[in-house]
């Protein structure tokens, strides 16, 4: 399966098992989803009145996934677009985020906000808006890198009892095909370790990944060895597997794809130096776009979003600086070293 | 219990909820500075949520929330407490309770200051309700100037296309704090906007109880047998200020003087005397002795200590508050 295709079969099967699962999006039904991100679902589901088209109306769209899932549903928005959630803020992020903390839990709200983001093949649409989402407390965020983890995190993210927002990157959709076990689960705010290394920890999501593979690889014949993580979800944030990796390494690299201002990038950094207790053992470096619009010209796009040259060269310096300290130098736990 | 206008019984358990509601408003306007007075706007509020099924969801409009709560069995105490955010507050004082008292499945409230998005909330039931085929209905009720906002629009409009089992209501009291209706509802009235969306559209005298009751029961009914959603459009008028204290510059004192003359309580009541049904004594001694009790339960939870647990949890996910409580 392909990342898409592989997030359509998780919702199909969850509509299978769970009759309280319904999709909502705009064009999801016979025209099967923009990006074919609804393939195949209507026949199945659209008989029944469980794949709803919806007219343009993101507020409402969301405002009521929010109001059904309190009710007992567990709908799943299909967004089109991540930039779009810019306009579903008040019920989504603001209300619906904060339901079970206002409630103690006695009410929840599980849904799931489908949202595609990135430079890609379709042209534009590519804000992740992401920092504003991490901003509010009590939503999760996903963004699968893998089929597999696409999968299964969709199947996670259905169940969740919180709203999450699956972030689908427009340029790995339709990528790679890789085998699905459909039994596998995999926790939301686990991160994921896609190549173990010695000299420099990369952390990245989405399209990130695949280039720091890339930066990786051609790093190695230099003599460089990367340890890229994937964080999967940016929140919660594993910080831990972040922190192992760059204690052990002494150097850290965040690539990311999103503005760089309140951002993963500097929340990474703030839970890093918290874990810490403000003293680190490591280097930091970033590679991020500048903080500006996405531009829409091919070639300023291709020049805002980090490249695998970027990403690499980024780890060649971090390499090249002292880590401040190795493992054998971090601090003692409770005190410092 | 019954709320049934048809039957002595229930038409004497609609004045008391009045009554009541009334009540516990007063003793908030009396103890809260912060308090949204809701006097004159209870036909809208009662009779718009009363007689509906304890599986039927509601969203009631923040001016008058606490009215419906009462009336659908709440504890005054624990909503008083929920209103000051003291510890016998069933959210612990996680909850803004002085604007809508905690939600539950079946009890939409505001979950933050922002108007307009509970009437989503309550479309999002109402797709609940018929996506399960269930025969219960949402009713949802919004004020005037919330009916100006895009998600209200935008909700109406879901609804209408999908057919939903839905009770819309316009609880329009003629002013968004200081902006009177008549200026902000450009291009006709909120019915006028509704019917575009292809709603049915009904427009009622909103100081008449009984006028309130039989639209809402049409309402109901046609939501109930699959026929979609309605709003209804209720005239009342805001015999307080927005709140506690507004220096109400905006309005004569001959106009609010006017509609005090058309309050909704003294005119159901009046019939119900007319009708021999109640004594106007009785009337005088039992509106009284609950203005009394609920004056008495609002000041004890003005003065209950404050939430011992400051901050219980650290996290806002649904999974670490079933661990803490
Ligand atoms: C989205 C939003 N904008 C502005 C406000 C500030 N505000 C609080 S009450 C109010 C007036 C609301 O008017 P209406 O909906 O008619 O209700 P009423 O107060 O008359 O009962 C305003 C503007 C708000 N709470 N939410």
């Amino acid at each position: 399966m392909t990342i898409s295709e592989a997030i359509v079969a998780a919702i199909g099967d969850a509509m299978d098992t769970d009759d309280s699962v319904y999709l909502l999006g705009q064009d999801i039904g016979i025209f099967e989803g923009p990006m074919q991100s609804t393939k195949g679902l209507w026949e199945r589901f659209g008989p029944a009145g469980r794949l709803i088209d919806a007219p343009i109306s993101e507020a409402s769209m969301v405002g009521s996934a929010v109001g059904a899932a309190m009710a007992g549903s567990r709908p799943i928005i299909d967004l089109m677009f991540a930039e779009f959630l810019a306009l579903t803020m008040t019920p989504l992020a603001l209300e619906g985020a904060s339901v079970a903390y206002r409630t103690r839990s006695g009410v929840t709200v599980p849904l799931v906000v489908r949202a595609k983001f990135g430079i890609g093949p379709h042209r534009g649409h590519a804000e992740s808006c992401i920092g504003m989402l991490m901003g509010f407390p009590g939503l999760k965020i996903v963004i699968p890198t893998s089929p597999q983890d696409a999968y299964s995190l969709m199947r996670a993210a259905i169940q969740d009892d919180n709203p999450v927002v699956f972030l689908e990157h427009m340029s790995l959709l339709h990528g790679a095909r890789a085998e699905v076990d459909t039994q596998l689960s995999i926790e939301i705010g686990t991160a994921s370790i896609r190549r173990p290394g010695n000299d420099v920890t990369v952390v990245a999501s989405g399209l990130m990944v695949s280039r720091a593979l890339r930066a990786a690889k051609a790093l190695a014949a230099e003599g460089i060895d990367v340890e890229l993580i994937d964080t999967r979800s940016m929140a919660p944030l594993d910080i831990s597997t972040i922190l192992k990796s760059v204690q052990r390494t002494g150097r850290l690299v965040i690539a990311e794809e999103s503005w760089p201002v309140a951002g993963p990038a500097s929340e990474i950094c703030a839970q890093l130096i918290r874990a810490v207790d403000g003293l680190p053992s490591f280097t930091v470096d970033f590679v991020e776009p500048p903080h500006t619009p996405v531009p829409f010209a091919a070639q300023l796009e291709a020049a805002f979003v980090p490249s695998i040259e970027n990403i690499a060269a980024a780890v060649s310096k971090a390499h090249g600086r002292n880590a401040i300290a190795r493992s054998t130098a971090v601090p003692a736990e409770g005190g410092a070293a | 219990m019954s709320f049934d206008h048809g039957t002595p019984e229930g038409r004497m358990n609609l004045w008391r909820a009045m009554v009541r509601g009334r009540a516990f408003d007063q003793a908030m306007c009396r103890h809260n500075n912060h308090w949204h007075e809701a006097r004159g706007e209870e036909a809208v509020f009662i009779g718009g949520f009363a007689q509906l099924e304890a599986d039927d969801i509601v969203a009631p409009h923040f001016r008058g929330a606490c009215a419906v709560s009462l009336m659908r069995g709440s504890d005054p105490a624990e909503l008083a407490a929920g209103v000051f955010g003291t510890d016998g507050s069933n959210s612990g004082g996680n909850w803004r309770g002085d604007i809508c008292p905690t939600p539950s499945e079946r009890f939409i409230g505001m979950f933050s200051g922002s108007l307009g998005t509970t009437v989503a909330y309550a479309t999002g039931a109402a797709l609940h309700l018929q996506q399960r085929h269930l025969k219960n209905v949402a009713v949802c009720a919004f004020g005037d100037g919330t009916a100006n906002a895009g998600i209200v629009a935008e909700s109406m409009n879901l609804a209408s296309m999908l057919k939903l089992p839905l009770v819309f209501i316009c609880q329009n009291n003629q002013y968004a704090t200081s902006l009177p209706a008549t200026t902000a509802i450009a291009g006709g009235t909120v019915s006028d906007r509704a019917k575009a969306l292809g709603l049915e559209v009904v427009d009622v005298d909103g100081n008449d109880l009984e006028a309130v009751i039989s639209a809402r029961a049409t309402a109901v009914a046609r939501a109930r047998e699959g026929g979609g959603p309605t709003l209804i459009h209720a005239l009342t008028y805001r015999m307080g200020g927005h709140y506690m204290n507004d220096p109400e510059t905006y309005r004569t004192r001959d106009e609010v003087a006017a509609w005090e003359k058309l309050d909704p309580i003294t005119r159901f009541e009046q019939k119900l005397i007319v009708a021999g049904e109640l004594g106007a004594d009785e009337a005088a001694s039992e509106t009284l002795s609950l203005m009394a009790e609920m004056n008495d339960i609002v000041a004890a939870a003005k003065d209950a200590p404050p939430t011992e647990n400051l901050v219980l949890n650290p996290s806002a996910y649904a999974e670490d508050w079933r661990i803490a409580s």
